[in-house]
């Protein structure tokens, strides 16, 4: 082929062309806008979800480094530091074994040194003041200072009281700076300067291979140049440094890998996947559909054009290339619109997720990825090129001779006769006038009724989420009150127990009608001996027995006990003797009998450690036998300690108090007269909030609200989604119908002049318009029953909170407007266009 | 009888020194069953002339009386109906429908006014046009002569007044051309059809019953009765 240099002739025709498109220009920079919209929306919600799921977890982690070495010396430290694989590592450590100041008894506080990387991977750089420079300057996390009495100023003193190999030393310290405690990071962190730890070297040797002793040991966080892999690579970085992974060799260096990390694994697993590439292919064939009619319009309403340009020379990919040169200015201008809506959108979007997270007290992050921009700018533009290729095609197929007779409507004619004698009425005028570009109407009303099915389709999922089961999941009674660690999963025992004078107050409420106290705790901790039991290889004490949750109910939350098997008698529960095993639910509710120990009958033998001793080997191993009345279920969130243990039994509060020396109070479940639930709902959320802010509650009605902010997530996001594909869709109608109009001006001229009133003329648009909505009810309803009943339903059966209903109200709802809007959007378009005169009209064809 | 007059039919396009006087003062007559040929070169207002007459376009003064009826008092909406019922035209380009087939498209000012089409009356001008065995083809299915002939035919359908014919021989070659017009010379001597038809061509011209001659908008030969 001879090269010629042709760009600037097809440049200047391409633009001049595109310019004499205007009303196209504008539909088509709206649809590919709507579409990058679209796709960014999805990379933004998806990206900021993986994003602050992973922050919090690093918080919770209390680094972002990649991996950790633990307890390693100064040498270890010099041996690995220069690995090619490790990209940055921190230096991390411990001045004491503890503090002990009294302040830090409900929460723990450590001291360490943090070089500058540990402070940045611990997200603890101060935030006021500076970083510790002299011998006496520490900083602090907020809540830390202020347990301690410490005012937020630098230079203010403070003293610790340090536990170094168990020997407690007082030492004076001044204030440098202090930052934000995180609240998902529950341990306090005071930090002193290099020359705190140059000076003090001496008391600082690393001896906890020896002794365990934490004082001195250094924490190497890691950041290796990416996340893939990073078992790998930690092992590496260890092996070739000399040192041992084998936990028994006398090299070994203890490792583990940063599990927020691991938790990216969630962003790609099979099910997100699936469902971000059905994402993706939606919106892609929600583009193509407008995006593709918008080019075919333009190309065939300009084919005579096209025609003259090949008769006076022009090749077909110069042609091609003329109409993909049009289709890139649009995006130019149309992605950019979009990739900024979109992440606006997505990123409002992405706190309603999080929400419904276990993750809702974070905060949430969206950065402005890159990836999200290049990712969501590459498929809108994949999306534009696909859907002008075939247009490009016709237009540069078209021969010159046939150019000039192409018109709309005989593009292609398969039937040559049309028996019918009454093609003249309008409403069967309007239906011809329908099948004269059959693929037009059929991609508009697809694109129609898309955004109708998958608007129908996220009413259908906001309404199968089971009240019943989503609150018979989270609450047994009316009310349940406990200490706040409770609701962490981190009830232990007397300390954090729930207080008797609450459970005064609230029983003196008026309106409650009756409550029960659940003991139990890991203080005193049970064990279960079962010798069948070969596999669990944890959770197992130096006497060979099993550890065991055991659980003291007094008669309401006794009463409430839900029976899978045996009997629950409670007569016989009382002797002493009997036992009920608890068995665990999966998330729909259906007992795990494997998970059962022991069988109906059968004896189980429990053991405990009762005493005072601060360890449990101090502590008298007593032995108690009891018969396995039956099975009943383990209610995480009601009856359980929230941890999930692999051994549960209930007892009756009497027996349970009997085996262990300081009963603790777990919590306490109890039932308001209904018309005094609101009332005592907001008694305790002003109780829990100034009298015992350590104390807090769930209740029917804070479920019922995570319940309803769980549908409204679904509706919002799902809702916005078939907002702006629906928005695709009217403008698809509006662009279709309007140069459906434009085209035929001389036509509805000739049918003017041969005496069809204007009247007759809008019953016939009005009528085609109506058809147009009219096949989209109806696909919208058959697609929309039948992805419902075949694709939701199977779907809904993944979700434990949810069970399928059929619906179509939604549907039923849209439609009337759709209606309206089929009979509207042709009437106006039609006054729009209707402004010159028949004459004027006719003549524009001669 | 008359059937069809204008008097001093004026039709002005522009303003001041860029007045268009597009007619200028047309008066004639045309009697019940005639076959007139207006003729004028291209700019000289016959199309103008016509579009007057089938009420398509207002003058700017004077009148034209239909079937003793002035159409330009009639209002719009008013004045389509009238032309549906008492003009039928056929244009150059025949202008069918594409969507309907062939008997569709004759019938369709006799739907249009909400009429059931006289079937025999029909059948009549399908034979007499030769049309019969095209009447379920769509229009781009047919040849350029067929297709005009299809125009004539729904041009007679409604039992129009007057036929008003504007080059209708226009895009055909000539031996298609003296077929339609031999047609339509046929159909209104056999259905008494008064037919005013606007050509360049003097030798079409030369079949009607009258000749007006048009030029720069006024009646410069011919008899304008």
């Amino acid at each position: 082929m001879i090269k010629v240099k042709n760009q600037k002739a097809i440049r200047n025709l391409a633009d001049k062309s595109f310019r004499a498109n205007k009303s196209r220009n504008l539909i088509a920079i709206m649809a590919i806008a709507l579409t990058t919209v679209l796709f960014t929306t999805l990379f933004t919600m998806g990206m900021g979800t993986v994003e602050s799921i992973q922050q919090a977890t690093m918080r919770q982690a209390g680094s972002s480094g990649h991996a950790v070495l633990k307890y390693i010396t100064d040498q270890e430290f010099e041996d690995v530091k220069e690995h090619p694989l490790i990209k940055e590592i921190a230096y991390n450590r411990m001045l004491s074994d503890d503090v002990e100041n009294e302040e830090f008894l409900k929460r723990r506080a450590e001291f360490w040194y943090y070089d500058d990387v540990g402070l940045k991977f611990g997200f603890c750089e101060p935030t006021s003041g500076h970083k510790p420079v002299a011998e006496n300057e520490v900083i602090a996390d907020t809540k830390t200072l202020q347990l301690m009495g410490v005012p937020l100023e630098v230079g203010a003193p403070l003293t610790l009281t340090l536990n170094i190999r168990g020997e407690e030393i007082q030492r004076d310290f001044v204030l440098a700076g202090w930052w934000e405690s995180d609240p998902v990071f529950n341990i306090g962190l005071i930090f002193a300067s290099r020359s705190y730890l140059d000076i003090h070297l001496d008391e600082l040797q690393n001896t906890y291979k020896q002794d365990n002793s934490l004082t001195g040991v250094i924490k190497a966080y890691i950041m290796f140049g990416n996340s893939m892999d990073l078992e790998g690579k930690l092992t590496k970085v260890i092996t070739d440094r000399g040192y041992s992974i084998d936990e028994n060799a006398p090299n070994y260096l203890e490792h583990n890998v940063n599990w927020s990390y691991l938790s990216t694994n969630f962003g790609m697993d099979a099910g997100t996947l699936i469902a971000l590439l059905c994402g993706l292919l939606l919106i892609v064939f929600t583009g193509y559909l407008i995006i593709y009619n918008i080019f075919q319009i333009s190309v065939m309403k300009d084919i005579r054009f096209y025609g003259l340009l090949k008769t006076i020379g022009t090749t077909g990919t110069q042609i091609r290339r003329i109409i993909r040169r049009q289709a890139l200015i649009l995006s130019a201008i149309g992605i950019p619109i979009g990739l900024i809506a979109g992440f606006f959108t997505g990123k409002s979007l992405v706190p309603l997720i999080m929400n419904n997270s276990t993750y809702a007290v974070s905060a949430v992050s969206v950065s402005p990825s890159p990836l999200i921009f290049i990712g969501s700018a590459l498929f809108a533009l994949v999306t534009v090129l696909i859907s002008t290729f075939k247009p490009g095609r016709i237009a540069a197929a078209v021969s010159p001779v046939e150019a000039v007779r192409y018109t709309d409507g005989n593009t292609k004619q398969n039937s040559k006769l049309k028996k019918s004698t009454a093609g003249g009425k309008m409403p069967r005028m309007a239906l011809a006038n329908l099948g004269r570009n059959k693929r037009r109407t059929v991609l508009v009303v697809i694109s129609l009724s898309l955004s109708l099915v998958l608007l129908n389709t996220v009413f259908t999922l906001s309404q199968s989420i089971d009240m019943d089961k989503f609150l018979s999941k989270f609450v047994d009674t009316d009310f349940l009150i406990a200490h706040a660690d409770y609701f962490q999963n981190d009830f232990i025992g007397p300390e954090n127990q729930t207080s008797e004078s609450m459970i005064q107050v609230v029983e003196a409420q008026p309106g409650f009608e009756e409550g029960g106290r659940l003991y139990g705790g890991r203080e005193e901790l049970f064990a279960s001996e079962d010798e069948k039991n070969t596999t669990q290889g944890y959770n197992i004490n130096s006497y060979g027995d099993f550890m065991a949750a055991v659980y003291g109910l007094e008669d309401l939350p006794l009463h409430r006990l839900e029976l899978i098997d045996g009997v629950l008698d409670f007569a016989k529960l009382a002797t002493g003797k009997y036992i009920m095993e608890g068995v665990k639910l999966d998330d729909n509710g259906v007992p795990e009998m494997d998970s059962i120990h022991f069988a109906v009958g059968e004896t189980v033998t429990l053991h405990n450690y009762k005493g005072t001793s601060e360890t449990f080997a101090g502590r008298e191993y007593t032995t108690k036998e009891f018969i396995v009345l039956g099975h009943v279920a383990v209610k995480q969130y009601s009856n359980s300690d929230r941890c999930g243990w692999d051994y549960n039994f209930y007892l009756p509060a009497d027996i349970y108090k009997t085996m262990v020396m300081q009963p603790a109070i777990m919590s306490y479940a109890f039932n308001v007269a209904d018309d005094q639930e609101a009332a005592m709902e907001r008694f305790l959320q002003s109780y829990t909030d100034s009298m015992e802010p350590v104390m807090n509650y769930t209740s029917k009605f804070t479920s019922l609200k995570e319940f309803s902010s769980l549908q409204l997530t679904v509706v919002m996001i799902g809702g916005a989604l078939s907002f702006i594909i629906g928005l695709i869709g009217i403008l698809n109608f509006v662009n279709a119908i309007l140069t459906s109009i434009l085209t035929r001006r001389q036509e509805f001229a000739m049918l003017q002049s041969i005496g069809m009133t204007r009247k007759q003329l809008r019953r016939m648009l009005m009528f085609e318009g109506f058809y147009y909505t009219l096949a989209t009810c109806v696909l919208a309803l058959v697609f929309g029953t039948v992805f419902s009943l075949l694709i939701v339903k199977s779907f809904c059966g993944l979700l434990w909170f949810v069970s399928y209903h059929f619906i179509l109200w939604p549907l039923l709802i849209v439609l009337p407007f759709l209606l309206v809007l089929g009979v509207m959007i042709p009437l106006v378009s039609y006054a729009m266009t209707d402004k010159q005169s028949i004459v004027e009209r006719l003549r524009e064809a001669e | 009888m008359t059937i069809l007059e204008t008097t001093n039919l004026k039709k002005y396009y522009g303003s001041g020194d860029t007045t268009v006087k597009a007619l200028d003062g047309v008066d004639f007559t045309v009697e019940n069953g005639e076959f007139v040929a207006i003729v004028g070169t291209s700019g000289s207002g016959k199309s103008t002339l016509l579009h007057m007459l089938g009420g398509l376009d207002r003058p700017s003064s004077g009148t034209v009386s239909v079937d003793g009826k002035q159409i330009f008092l009639l209002k719009d909406e008013e004045l389509t109906i009238f032309r549906r019922r008492k003009i039928g035209f056929v244009f150059q380009n025949y202008n069918l429908v594409p969507v309907l087939n062939v008997y569709e498209n004759i019938v369709l000012p006799i739907q249009l006014d909400g009429n059931e089409p006289d079937t025999e009356y029909l059948n009549q001008i399908i034979k007499t046009l030769g049309l019969e065995s095209k009447v379920h083809n769509l229009p781009n299915n047919l040849s350029g002569g067929q297709q005009q002939r299809v125009a004539i035919a729904r041009a007679l359908a409604a039992k129009p007044a007057i036929i008003l014919a504007d080059e209708p021989t226009g895009n055909l070659d000539s031996k298609t051309s003296q077929d339609v017009l031999g047609l339509l010379k046929v159909t209104s001597e056999k259905f008494s059809q008064t037919i005013v038809m606007i050509t360049h061509n003097e030798e079409i011209a030369q079949l009607a019953d009258r000749i007006i001659r048009l030029e720069d908008g006024k009646i410069v030969g011919g008899e304008g009765q």
